[in-house]
């Protein structure tokens, strides 16, 4: 018995560790992906669970043996070895080096594949940091293109990310489309055959519109699988997140105009960007901390904020007017003759004095519940419900008004309805082709181009008065302006007393110089009616 | 290439450029006596510990004597065995398994390399050398380590030492096997990846026809330009000529020449094998000094605030100018002219004109090459050649030995401006408010291209000589220490080594964080490395503690060899050939540490019990 003891305490554990590998067994049995051949299998409670959550490496993205290699080489010191790479890499970039730091990179992302900020961080690096100490331009679009690369190559390690998305579609639409290169990078991205697929015709290989379908794919990952793009207080908003494509559309517009395209191909872009705009942006719904926004919905929350306070006011006819005449009473001599004075004759003491008179003689739907409790108690409840339903639609007109200022959402609409009226497209046509003159130094015909030029702006800004203190179109136009004066110099012309656009040199003449003819002259006249204090 | 410490001629290095105490030769015989006489009075000190002063004294006398003896003794052929049965050890050790290790990574290399860089010679190079290198080391560490602990805890080491054999010739003839071991490993790992960088880059490309369009070219005549065929994720643009031939332009590092022939009435274009991208440059540098924006004299030029400074730079549109003194420049070695190279780094104010509207042709920033004569640079110098300035290429220059002064008179190079074998290079920027950014390794003459073939050679003769100080500094740290210690001991010695730098730079207080003691204070606390700590008795005896500690640290950097200022990777993958000089340098120096170490390893084997 005694010999047999150890032999049979070796079974007993046998037996134990078989028993124990079962429940193991079927908790970590893995998936089995369906297939022709064969129906597939959902694999054990842990395998399950993980594609529930989205977390096994399959459904994250590609599994790349290579990156699996290298984890395993590192025999569990991953860390140190992304750490110890990253040294390196900040090496390589700043003894300039850029092969090494290339291919250290791409170490990096095998060994973090999944980590996302890494293919961000890194991207950033390549077309931004990288990009910029090369002095020629075609260097630099090549560095530009390889952090797109870098992201594109992350994307398929992390599926449906949405910040990589973007991230992507921010590189190239913003990236090549604003910096100092733009005229430039926009010419190579059009000619890179090997970044466009086959089938993308000339015309889309705008970078604008290349960047509008990554964010459109962004989009789409947000909106069908429902992925957050805030987490702990950081991220993007919806607000600025959902903005991106529709504006691209816009820049679009934009960048072929300023490139001489000022035909229907324009208008058609501009009532594109004008549909994405506020159609499509302006009628989604937004998220944010307290719930949901529609940009659209300002016109619908204000004309219901008009009747709830009807409601409150029509509870007790004219007891608001009772109430302001109380606090009138109650006005200062100072403020009584602050609110008498022309506002072109104030002091500034008596702006502030005014300023607290109105302040005073506003009646809060709160004061007059307060009062309607006194004199009407049997309607207190109807009054504190109408009152309550209007501070909550307050809150949302006033938070509405905010995102849509953070976006200038007006400005862009109005900016994508005036620019695909005739007038606009003839104005900036013949704006256009008087500096093509200019260049050629035919300074006769540029002063007639001109002209014609400022008579359609004239008369987009008869129809939107709002652009005349556009601050771009302004900027733009004073530009213009200015090459207008140095012609009329060489010709010897006076600058004309009834210049069509006086109102905008008066709006934006920012270094005086058209001092003389705002004094002199006449004409013009409009007004931002928006803009008066 | 990047060159932070200049090469000096193996007799300056040796013997010192102006005085014996300059040169290397005086601080290997300073150390080694310190060292001789640091490990006498050790040794006696230990002794006289254990059997009193004068019988420690005769104990060391003794040793002495007797050390010397047995290395006078050593015979070649004992040692020959003793090298013998070393090798026999390794290959019934599996050493071989390293060579399939390295057949296994290189087989695999193509899932983390790839061909779409700007440099794939260049990456494929480093990759296979830094391998190479790593691999052998670890190699010659594990085998060097463990051979004689295990001999000795086998007990196998009796059926040697009952031999009449000496300590030292044990020790040498270990020493030698396992450098001829790891020689030949070296070698077939060498063959082995020479084929694959070769094999992996070489590739070719057709000329894509769509792409072809008839040009005037500006002699008149008219050629054909367009692109080739997408290989290796690259293409060029193709220029061919009138009569056929033609280049496909340079593209990752490399070009292609284009043949023409005729196949009937079609003409049909075959381009060629790549041609600069393995490559050995045999540059010749100058002495560079500075000129500021007066034209004074200074030493180094202006910075731009760049984090590295290995660069300084001068302002375009100034006095100011990068100036070269040649050597050696005479007419058999340069009969048409100076083929210069440079690689100017451009730092711009303000964008300035970026391309030519009409071509699209990027436009560099504007410089002049102008050459003076050396005794009289004032009045004797060539007319300006001018250049724009391309970044991060290696930009080639051609000065013809037919000149003009800025008068339009004509000049001779050899004639007129070289002295002596002597020359000015005078670099300026012209567009004013741009900067040009140079080190002296960035501009240089090209004599003339080394083989490829021995550079790659030499560039393993110089892991050869990082894996020759492993196997010493193992087999000394195994005569006394066991295998697991000694590998340890000797695996400390090479991150030291590949970190003397870093660790000189903190003993140097040239690195932020001061001293060990006082960065774990920083560390822990999280505090940055430029905030000055409080003063008080903590901050006093830090500072002290760290003091000793640096001290040491400084003479531990004295000894230890130096693994990456031997490495030669950066030439071979630069395309660089590998200075006679530097490798001659290394050479001699691996040749102290290893007799050093010999020396080391022979005496503290000598005291075990086995090899008395």
């Amino acid at each position: 018995m005694k010999e047999r003891t150890p032999f049979l305490r070796k079974l007993a554990y046998v037996v134990a560790m078989v028993l124990l590998l079962m429940p193991v067994a079927w908790l970590g049995a893995p998936a089995a992906r369906r297939s022709a051949n064969a129906p597939g299998s959902p694999g054990g409670w842990l395998a399950r669970m993980r594609d529930d959550a989205g977390l096994s490496q399959a459904n994250l993205g590609e599994i790349d043996p290579a990156s699996e290699a290298i984890k395993l080489a590192t025999l569990g010191m991953r860390g140190i070895a992304a750490n110890l790479l990253w040294e390196k890499a900040n090496h390589y970039k700043k003894t300039e080096d850029w092969t090494n730091l290339s291919a250290t990179l791409e170490q990096i992302t095998k060994l973090q594949p999944n980590f996302i900020s890494v293919w961000r961080f890194q991207a950033w690096n390549l077309s931004y940091n990288v990009s910029a100490e090369f002095d020629d331009y075609h260097d630099r679009y090549y560095w530009v293109m390889r952090g797109v690369d870098f992201l594109k190559e992350g994307e398929e390690y992390n599926r449906d990310d949405p910040r990589i998305l973007r991230d992507i579609g921010w590189f190239i639409s913003q990236k090549i489309g604003r910096s100092d290169e733009h005229r430039y990078f926009r010419r190579l991205f059009k000619q890179d055959d090997d970044f466009h697929p086959p089938d993308r015709l000339p015309a889309q290989r705008d970078n604008w519109l290349v960047g509008k379908l990554w964010f459109r794919r962004a989009e789409r990952v947000v909106d069908e699988k429902g992925t957050q793009l805030r987490a702990g207080g950081r991220g993007t908003s919806d607000l600025i997140f959902f903005a991106n494509a529709p504006m691209c559309q816009i820049n679009y517009a934009e960048a072929i105009e300023k490139e001489g395209t000022l035909d229907d191909v324009a208008r058609r872009a501009w009532q594109r960007a004008e549909n994405e705009w506020t159609e499509d942006y302006g009628n989604r719904r937004l998220k944010h901390a307290q719930g949901e926004i529609v940009l659209n919905e300002l016109d619908r929350l204000q004309r219901e904020q008009e009747q709830l306070e009807q409601q409150l006011d029509a509870l007790v006819p004219g007891l608001r007017a009772e109430l302001v005449a109380e606090r009138e009473a109650d006005l200062s001599d100072a403020q009584r003759e602050a609110l008498d004075t022309p506002s072109d004759q104030l002091s500034d003491e008596q702006y502030v004095a005014l300023r607290e008179a109105r302040e005073w003689l506003s009646v809060s739907n709160d004061d007059l519940v307060q009062r309607l409790r006194e004199v009407a108690p049997d309607k207190a409840a109807e009054a504190e419900r109408l009152a309550s339903a209007a501070r909550r639609n307050a809150a949302r007109i006033g938070r509405t008004r905010r995102y849509r200022n953070i976006v200038n959402y007006d400005y862009w609409n109005t900016r994508c309805q005036f620019e695909q009226t005739p007038e606009a497209l003839r104005a900036r046509r013949m704006i256009f082709e008087g500096d093509e003159q200019w260049q050629d130094a035919d300074l006769v015909e540029a002063k007639r181009l001109y002209d014609q030029g400022f008579a359609a702006w004239g008369e987009v800004m008869d129809a939107f008065p709002s652009v005349i203190d556009d601050p771009t179109t302004g900027d733009d136009l004073m530009d213009v302006i200015r090459r207008y004066r140095r012609i009329l110099d060489e010709l010897d012309e006076p600058f004309p007393k009834d210049f069509e656009l006086r109102d905008v040199i008066q709006y934006h003449d920012d270094k005086g110089e058209f001092g003389d003819v705002l004094n002199g002259g006449s004409g013009g006249g409009r007004q931002n009616p928006a803009s008066d204090p | 290439m990047v060159v932070e410490q200049e090469t000096l001629d193996f007799w300056q290095w040796l013997l010192g450029e102006s005085s014996l105490v300059d040169g290397a030769l005086i601080w290997f015989v300073i150390v080694a006596v310190s060292l001789a006489l640091g490990a006498l009075v050790v040794g006696y000190l230990l002794a006289a510990v254990r059997h009193g002063p004068m019988k420690a004294g005769d104990l060391t006398y003794q040793a002495v004597v007797t050390g010397l003896r047995d290395v006078r003794g050593i015979s070649a052929r004992r040692v020959l065995a003793l090298s013998r049965l070393a090798v026999k050890e390794s290959f019934r050790r599996r050493v071989l398994v390293a060579v399939i290790v390295y057949l296994v990574v290189l087989l695999f290399a193509g899932w983390f390399l790839g061909t779409d860089y700007t440099e794939p010679a260049k990456l494929y190079l480093s990759f296979v050398l830094t391998a190479t290198t790593y691999l052998v080391v670890m190699m010659a560490l594990f085998l060097s380590a463990f051979s004689l602990p295990a001999d000795i805890g086998n007990k196998t080491i009796h059926t040697v030492v009952t031999k009449p054999v000496r300590a030292a010739e044990i020790v040498l003839g270990r020493i030698l096997g396992f450098l001829f071991v790891g020689t030949m490993l070296l070698t077939v790992m060498g063959v082995a990846s020479y084929v694959f960088v070769v094999q992996t880059l070489s590739h070719s490309h057709a000329i894509d026809g769509r792409t072809l369009q008839t040009e005037e070219e500006p002699d008149g005549s008219l050629g054909l330009r367009g692109r080739t065929t997408t290989t290796a994720d690259h293409w060029h643009d193709v220029m061919i000529g009138e009569q056929g031939a033609g280049r496909a332009l340079v593209a990752q590092q490399h070009d292609h020449e284009i043949a023409a022939s005729t196949d009937g009435d079609q003409v049909r274009y075959t381009v060629g094998r790549p041609r600069g991208m393995l490559v050995a440059r045999v540059p010749v540098y100058g002495k560079l000094r500075f000129k500021d924006r007066q034209g004074n004299e200074k030493p180094k030029g202006i910075s731009v605030g760049n984090e590295w400074t290995y660069r300084s730079y001068i302002e375009g549109g100034t006095e100011a100018a990068a100036v070269w003194t040649f050597d050696a420049i005479d007419e058999a070695r340069y009969p048409d002219g100076l083929p210069i190279e440079m690689t100017l780094s451009v730092f711009r104010t303000y964008k300035g004109k970026i391309a030519d509207e009409e071509t699209g042709q990027a436009v560099g920033i504007l410089g002049g090459i102008v050459l003076r004569h050396p005794d009289d640079p004032e009045r004797i110098r060539s007319a300006t050649q001018f250049f724009r300035a391309r970044e991060y290429a290696i930009d080639s220059q051609f000065i013809p030995r037919n000149l003009q002064d800025p008068q339009g008179n004509p000049l001779d190079l050899f004639d007129d401006l070289v002295q002596d074998g002597r020359l000015i290079i005078e670099i300026q920027c012209l567009d004013r408010s741009q900067y040009f950014g140079m080190a002296q390794a960035d501009v240089y003459l090209r004599a003339r291209d080394g083989s490829f073939l021995l550079n790659y050679v030499k560039g393993y003769v110089s892991i050869w000589m990082q894996m020759a100080l492993v196997i010493g500094a193992a087999v000394a740290c195994s005569t006394f220490l066991s295998g697991p210690v000694a590998m340890m001991f000797t695996l400390s010695v090479i991150v030291l080594g590949f970190f003397k730098e870093f660790i000189l730079g903190v003993a140097t207080g040239t690195v932020y964080g001061g001293g060990p003691i006082e960065s774990l204070i920083r560390l822990v606390s999280q505090m940055n490395v430029t905030l000055q700590f409080e003063e008080g008795w903590g901050t006093t005896i830090t500072r002290t503690v760290d003091a000793v500690v640096l001290l040491a640290m400084r003479a531990v950097t004295a000894v230890i060899p130096d693994f990456r200022g031997m490495s030669s990777v950066r030439y071979v993958s630069d395309g660089f050939n590998i200075p006679i000089d530097l490798l001659s340098q290394d050479l001699l120096a691996t040749a102290a540490y290893l007799a050093g170490m010999f020396v080391i390893g022979f005496f503290f084997f000598r005291t075990r019990e086995v090899a008395r």
